[in-house]
C-alpha cells in the first residue's frame, strides 16, 4: 500500500470534494489533505501559522489549483521549486485553465505533470482514475524534514 | 512755341530792314529835291531874282512869295512836280518856309499836289520833320506831321531859300504790309500749331496715350500685386522698390544710394542671405525661395520668400538682381499651426493608443478571467450532476428490490432523470459558450508569427479536408491565382477554414453549389474573395453577422455562432479588413485584405 499523503489544494470546496471521492472511488486509500488556499498549503509546508509544530507527512504530492484568491497557484508552485526543503515535493497542477502560455509557464517552474480539469463529469472521473494508476505506481520520496 | 518766336524773330529783323531802306528812300527823296531846289535857286539867283542880302528869318513875313526871284523858283520847282509821279500811296514831299514865325507849307506834293498855302506855329507840336528841317537839320525820325499823323520823315533843309523839305510817307503804309505779313506770318504759325495740335491730337496723342497707358499699366501691376518687386546692384544697394513694402513691412524703401536690402532683413538670418545671394553670383543662378525674416515698422518679424533673377552686364557678369518678395507670414503661421496641430493629434493619438491598448488587454483578461472563473463552478455543477446520477441509480436499483411505490418509481425513473438531463445541457451549453470565449481571447491573444505562407496551398488543404461534402453535394470549387502572404500561417488556415466551411454549410438546397476563391492585388494589399451561390444573408442580418453568438437565417445547420466574429479578430489582427456582400437567396461574397508588406502587418 501507499503511503503517501494527498494535499488538494482549491478555493474551490466542491472540487477538492469530487477529486477526494473519485479517488476513493478507484481504490485509493491514501491520506487526503483538503486545503482551500496558497498560504495554507505554504503553510502546511513550511509548518508555520495553525500548522506550527505539526509535523509534515513523510511522502507528500500536491494537487494543486491555479486561478485562487490572494497567492495563485503559479506563486505557491515558484515558492515551492525554489526553496530547498519543499522543491523535491511532487506538484501536479490541476487546474481549469487550458491555456498553452500557462502551462508552459507551469512547466518552467517546474510542475510535475499538468492536468486539466474537465468539465464533462466523466472526463473528469476517467482523469481522476489516470491520477490514481498514477499515484499508484510512482515511487514518491520522502520529504526531507 | 518755338514755330511763333522764330517767326517773330524773323519778322523783327525784316521790319528793321525795311524800315531803314525806306528811310534811305526818303533821305534819298529830300536831300535830292533839296538839292535841285538849291540848284534852280542858285540859277535864279544869278539872274537877280532873290533878295539875297536878307537872311530868311528876317525877310518878313511876305519876303518868300512876295519876292519875285523867290516866286519864279517856287513855280518852277511846282511845275517840276508836276512831272513827278510821288511815291507810295501816302508818300508826299513837303516844302515849307518860315514866315512870321510860322511854319508856312508852300507845296505839299503827294498824289495830288497842294500849292495852296497853310501855317502852323513853329512852336507847335505838330510837323516835326519840317521843324527840324527848317532849324538846318538832316535826317530821319518818326513823328508827326502838320495834319497830325504819325510819319517816317526824312528832312532837309533847302540852304539858298531857307526853305525846309520833308520827304515823308504814313507811318502807317510803313507798317501796313509787315502788319499784313505778320498777320498772315501769324495766321500760317497758328495754322501749324492748330496742325500740329491736330496731328498730335488725332495721331501721336493716341500713341503717346498707349505708351501712358501701357506704362500705368505696367506701374499699376506692378504697384498692385501683392508681390514686392525689388531690383539691386552687386552691393546690396536697392536701386528699385515697388511701394508694397508699405503693406507688407509698413513703410516704402527709399532709394537713396547706400539703402541695402539686407539692413531690413532679421539680423541673425543676414549672413544665410548674404551667402544665398553670393552663391547666386557665382553660380550665376537664380535665387529661388530664400525664405528669411524682415523686421516690420512695428518691430515684428514678417516671413518673405525671396525669388530674383541675376541681371548680366554684356560680358555676363552678374551685376544685380531683380526679384520678387512674397510675403509668407500667414503660410508661415499655418505651417506652424498645422506642426501644432501635427503633434497634439500625434500625442492623442498616442495617449488614445495607449488607452485602447490598455482596454484591449483589460478585454482580453476580462475574457480570459471570465472562461476561467466560469469554468470553475461548471466544473463543480456537472461533477455534481454526474455524482448525483451515479448515486440516483444506485437507489433506483435497490428501490426495485424493496419498495414498490409507483410515485417514488415514477420520480427515480422519469422525473429526477429528466431534471438532471435538463441541468446537464444547459451546463453543456454554457461550456461552449465559455469555451468560445476563451477560444476568441486566446486568438487575441496569441504571438503571431510572420513568415511567407502560401496562400494556395491552405486551400489546397482546407478543401481536402472538406473533400467528402464537396463530392457529396456535388460542388464545384474554383480556385484562382493566390499569392504567398507575410502573415501567420496558423491564423490564415483558420480564417480559410472557417470562411470555406460556411460557403459548404450553407449552400442553397435549389441549386448545384459554386464556390470562387480569387485574389486582387492593389500593391499595397491583396484582397481575398471567397464566393458562393448559396443562400445568402438578407439585408437586415447583414450587419450582425460579425456579431458573437449571432446566428441568422434558418436555424438547420449546427454552428456558434462563433466563426465569424472569430475569422474578423483574426483578420483584424493581421492587419486586414474583412467585409461580406451577399443577396438572399443569391449567394455571398466574404472579402479579407492582406497587407503585402510584412511590417504593415505587425502591430
Amino acid at each position: 500500500m501507499n503511503n503517501i499523503s494527498i494535499i488538494l489544494v482549491d478555493d474551490e470546496p466542491a472540487h477538492n470534494a469530487l477529486v477526494r471521492r473519485n479517488l476513493i472511488k478507484c481504490g485509493l486509500a491514501n491520506e487526503i489533505i483538503p486545503l482551500s488556499s496558497g498560504q495554507q498549503l505554504l503553510d502546511f509546508i513550511f509548518t508555520e501559522g495553525k500548522y506550527k509544530n505539526q509535523p509534515l507527512p513523510q511522502k507528500i504530492l500536491i494537487l494543486l489549483d491555479i486561478n485562487m484568491p490572494g497567492i495563485t497557484g503559479i506563486e505557491v508552485l515558484k515558492t515551492l521549486k525554489t526553496n530547498a526543503i519543499s522543491c523535491h515535493i511532487p506538484v501536479i497542477i490541476f487546474t481549469t485553465s487550458d491555456d498553452p502560455a500557462e502551462i508552459n509557464t507551469c512547466f518552467r517552474l517546474g510542475c510535475n505533470a499538468y492536468l486539466v480539469k474537465p468539465v464533462e463529469h466523466h472526463q473528469f472521473v476517467e482523469k481522476i482514475q489516470e491520477l490514481g494508476r498514477f499515484l499508484a505506481l510512482t515511487q514518491i520520496p520522502y520529504a526531507t524534514t | 512755341m518755338i514755330a511763333l518766336a522764330t517767326m517773330t524773330v524773323v519778322y523783327v529783323v525784316l521790319w528793321q530792314t525795311a524800315i531803314e531802306q525806306k528811310k534811305a528812300d526818303l533821305v534819298h527823296i529830300a536831300q535830292s529835291q533839296a538839292r535841285l531846289i538849291e540848284a534852280i535857286a542858285r540859277f535864279d539867283m544869278r539872274h537877280n531874282r532873290i533878295d539875297w542880302e536878307t537872311p530868311i528869318g528876317e525877310r518878313g513875313p511876305t519876303s518868300l512869295l512876295s519876292q519875285r526871284a523867290g516866286a519864279d523858283t517856287f513855280s518852277q520847282i511846282v511845275d517840276a512836280h508836276k512831272h513827278y509821279k510821288g511815291f507810295g500811296l501816302t508818300g508826299e514831299i513837303v516844302i515849307a518856309g518860315i514866315e512870321d514865325s510860322q511854319i508856312r507849307f508852300l507845296l505839299r506834293h503827294g498824289s495830288q499836289i497842294f500849292s495852296e498855302s497853310k501855317s502852323i506855329p513853329f512852336d507847335a507840336k505838330l510837323a516835326e520833320p519840317m521843324r527840324r528841317a527848317l532849324s538846318n537839320l538832316s535826317g530821319t525820325m518818326v513823328g508827326l506831321d502838320y495834319d497830325g499823323t504819325e510819319v517816317l520823315a526824312a528832312y532837309e533843309p533847302v540852304d539858298v531859300l531857307n526853305l525846309g523839305i520833308v520827304a515823308k510817307i504814313n507811318f502807317l503804309e510803313v507798317k501796313q504790309p509787315f502788319i499784313k505779313a505778320g498777320a498772315i506770318t501769324l495766321a500760317i504759325t497758328l495754322g501749324i500749331i492748330l496742325l500740329g495740335g491736330l496731328f498730335f491730337r488725332f495721331l501721336a496723342s493716341p500713341i503717346a496715350q498707349q505708351i501712358i497707358d501701357s506704362e500705368n499699366k505696367f506701374k499699376n501691376l506692378v504697384e498692385n500685386i501683392s508681390e514686392w518687386i525689388w531690383e539691386i546692384n552687386l552691393a546690396g544697394d536697392i536701386l528699385y522698390s515697388s511701394p508694397q513694402t508699405k503693406k507688407i513691412l509698413g513703410f516704402t524703401i527709399n532709394t537713396y544710394p547706400g539703402t541695402q536690402l539686407f539692413q531690413f532683413i532679421n539680423p541673425p538670418e543676414k549672413p544665410k542671405a548674404v551667402a544665398s545671394f553670393k552663391l547666386c553670383i557665382i553660380n550665376k543662378q537664380p535665387l529661388i525661395a530664400l525664405k528669411c525674416s524682415f523686421i516690420h515698422k512695428s518691430g515684428q518679424l514678417v516671413h518673405i520668400e525671396l525669388n530674383a533673377d541675376p541681371i548680366f552686364d554684356e560680358n555676363n557678369s552678374v551685376i544685380g538682381f531683380r526679384g520678387v518678395g512674397h510675403d509668407i507670414s500667414e503660410r508661415v503661421a499655418k505651417d506652424d499651426q498645422l506642426r501644432l496641430y501635427q503633434e497634439t493629434l500625434e500625442l492623442r493619438v498616442r495617449e488614445r493608443t495607449e488607452e485602447l491598448e490598455q482596454i484591449n488587454t483589460e478585454m482580453r483578461n476580462f475574457a480570459y478571467i471570465i472562461s476561467h472563473d466560469l469554468r470553475s463552478p461548471l466544473v463543480s455543477i456537472t461533477g455534481f450532476i454526474g455524482e448525483l446520477k451515479e448515486d440516483i441509480e444506485l437507489i433506483r436499483k435497490y428501490s426495485e428490490n424493496h419498495d414498490n411505490s409507483s410515485e417514488l418509481t415514477e420520480a427515480l425513473n422519469e422525473r429526477i432523470p429528466e431534471s438532471l438531463y435538463f441541468i446537464n445541457s444547459a451546463t453543456e451549453k454554457m461550456n461552449h459558450l465559455i469555451q468560445s470565449i476563451l477560444m476568441l481571447s486566446r486568438a487575441g491573444r496569441r504571438e503571431f508569427h510572420f513568415e511567407p505562407v502560401n496562400l494556395a496551398e491552405i486551400v489546397k488543404n482546407t478543401l481536402d479536408s472538406f473533400a467528402y461534402q464537396i463530392d457529396h453535394f456535388n460542388v464545384s470549387v474554383k480556385v484562382g491565382d493566390l499569392p504567398t502572404l507575410i502573415t501567420d500561417q496558423l491564423a490564415m488556415e483558420q480564417i480559410i477554414a472557417n470562411l470555406l466551411g460556411n460557403a459548404l454549410k450553407y449552400l442553397s438546397s435549389e441549386r448545384n453549389g459554386v464556390i470562387t476563391i480569387f485574389t486582387e492585388d492593389s500593391g499595397q494589399q491583396s484582397i481575398i474573395h471567397i464566393q458562393d451561390n448559396g443562400r445568402g444573408i438578407s439585408a437586415t442580418d447583414l450587419p450582425h453577422i460579425f456579431e458573437l453568438f449571432k446566428r441568422v437565417g434558418k436555424q438547420d445547420v449546427s454552428g456558434d455562432g462563433m466563426g465569424l466574429t472569430y475569422v474578423q479578430t483574426l483578420v483584424r489582427r493581421l492587419g486586414g479588413k474583412i467585409s461580406c456582400t451577399s443577396t438572399l437567396e443569391q449567394g455571398s461574397q466574404f472579402s479579407f485584405s492582406m497587407f503585402n508588406q510584412a511590417e504593415v502587418a505587425k502591430k
